[in-house]
């Protein structure tokens, strides 16, 4: 059996765009997220942060509110637009940092070969614990959504090291059966070879018996 | 005898292929760096004689008795949002002013819309926010300022002016001095925009 481990792999890349624009206080801004699962928005600021000078909207909420520096989690989703509003009154510097994360979902091939000889129970065993290999890790992974991104490299580990637990299993149940696979084809080419040579045996006794009847008959 | 014997084998190669779809995280951050701008740029565009420019909010000059001045003020909303704002003017004189501020005879209010006598619409700004009318606003000494307010609706209360995104108002306040004044002394005015009286 020929079974490539299931590829996991997390990228977690961080790339940051700076945004250099006039921002007017009073106006709105709009960033796109076309894809977005969570939305943690940090502001420092190098003035005191005055109630109400900064706005997210939708679904956003403001979680921390310290003198110069604001924390804002948002709900949003795919095709998720921020609006990001400054009071008219505010006079301030700010940087911003916007977290989010997204789902992406791609197809992996796997190729599985069985090789068994004979018995066909060992095949349908070995295909099925493929199959549902397969099932699990897309049950355990595609509802998923990591809140906090050492917490998600830690359980895929796991992850892993149980699929690393599961296969070598798998691989050690297959290899008791092809041994018992391999003594059973051996018993029985022994069998086999035994019943020839006694086949071959009373051949030749039946030939001799024969031939001694054959020739008593011509002697007398 | 040298007889060869054969067992039958059967060798099956099955091949399976799985596709699995699986789901990943990205995580990425967006950064921006924001300076807040204000966003009314207001501006004397014109002013009449006596008076001069000193920069885009203030105008001085040495007026007399009997004198008429005017100023042209434009104000621009460069917010993509519509702004209530108060529009207020502050005067100061070297001589002071004096209570009920009865320098002041008449002031004009000219707009896109027409011109109107606003002298009785005029009330002075107090410390808390509150209006008084301009007949009643106290005296200010040298170079104190007075900040005055036109309430459209002439009831005591501020009420605040709404500017579209991106519009400009203009407006020319035309101002007529008593003929009691007392002769060459020097005023400054100051337009300022502001988001909440005071």
């Amino acid at each position: 059996m020929k079974a490539k481990l299931p590829f996991l792999s997390f990228f977690f890349f961080v790339f940051s765009i700076a945004l250099a624009a006039n921002y007017y206080s009073g106006s709105s801004y709009f960033y796109d997220f076309p894809n977005c699962q969570t939305l943690n928005i940090t502001m420092i600021c190098s003035n005191k942060i005055d109630l109400n000078e900064f706005y997210f909207s939708p679904n956003c909420f403001l979680v921390e509110n310290q003198t110069y520096v604001n924390k804002w989690v948002c709900n949003c989703w795919n095709g998720y637009k921020l609006n990001f509003t400054i009071n008219p009154a505010s006079n301030n510097t700010c940087d911003i940092y916007m977290v989010y994360t997204q789902e992406i979902e791609f197809t992996e091939k796997r190729e599985v070969y069985v090789h068994y000889s004979e018995t066909p129970i060992i095949y349908n065993t070995t295909l099925n614990q493929t199959i549902n290999q397969t099932i699990i890790e897309k049950e355990k992974i595609v509802p998923y959504i990591p809140e906090d991104v050492n917490r998600t490299i830690d359980e895929l580990k796991k992850s892993l090291e149980e699929q690393k637990i599961v296969n070598e299993g798998n691989t050690r149940a297959i290899s008791l059966l092809m041994e018992n696979l391999r003594e059973l084809q051996s018993k029985s080419s022994f069998y086999m070879n035994l019943a020839l040579f006694l086949a071959f045996l009373a051949s030749l006794f039946a030939i001799l018996l024969i031939g001694n009847f054959l020739s008593k008959k011509i002697n007398s | 005898m040298n007889k060869k014997l054969t067992i039958p084998i059967f060798l099956i190669l099955l091949g399976g292929i799985a596709l699995g779809a699986l789901v990943n995280v990205i995580s990425n951050t967006l950064t921006a760096t924001v300076t807040t701008k204000i966003p009314l740029e207001t501006k004397f565009v014109a002013v009449s004689d006596r008076l001069s420019i000193v920069d885009d909010t203030t105008v001085t000059g040495e007026v007399y008795g009997g004198d008429t001045i005017w100023y042209n003020v434009t104000t621009t909303n460069h917010a993509n949002n519509p702004i209530e704002r108060y529009p207020v003017t502050i005067v100061s004189s070297n001589q002071g002013l004096s209570a009920g501020l009865y320098e002041i005879e008449q002031v004009i209010y000219q707009d896109n819309n027409g011109e109107w006598d606003i002298t009785n619409l005029l009330y002075c700004v107090n410390p808390d926010g509150t209006l008084t009318p301009l007949r009643n606003c106290p005296a200010k000494g040298v170079d104190d300022p007075i900040e005055l307010f036109f309430d459209n609706n002439g009831d005591g209360n501020a009420q605040p002016y709404e500017i579209a995104a991106g519009e400009t108002l203009w407006n020319k306040i035309t101002v007529r001095l008593s003929p009691a004044l007392a002769g060459g002394q020097t005023i400054t005015i100051r337009y300022e925009e502001h988001f909440a009286l005071p």
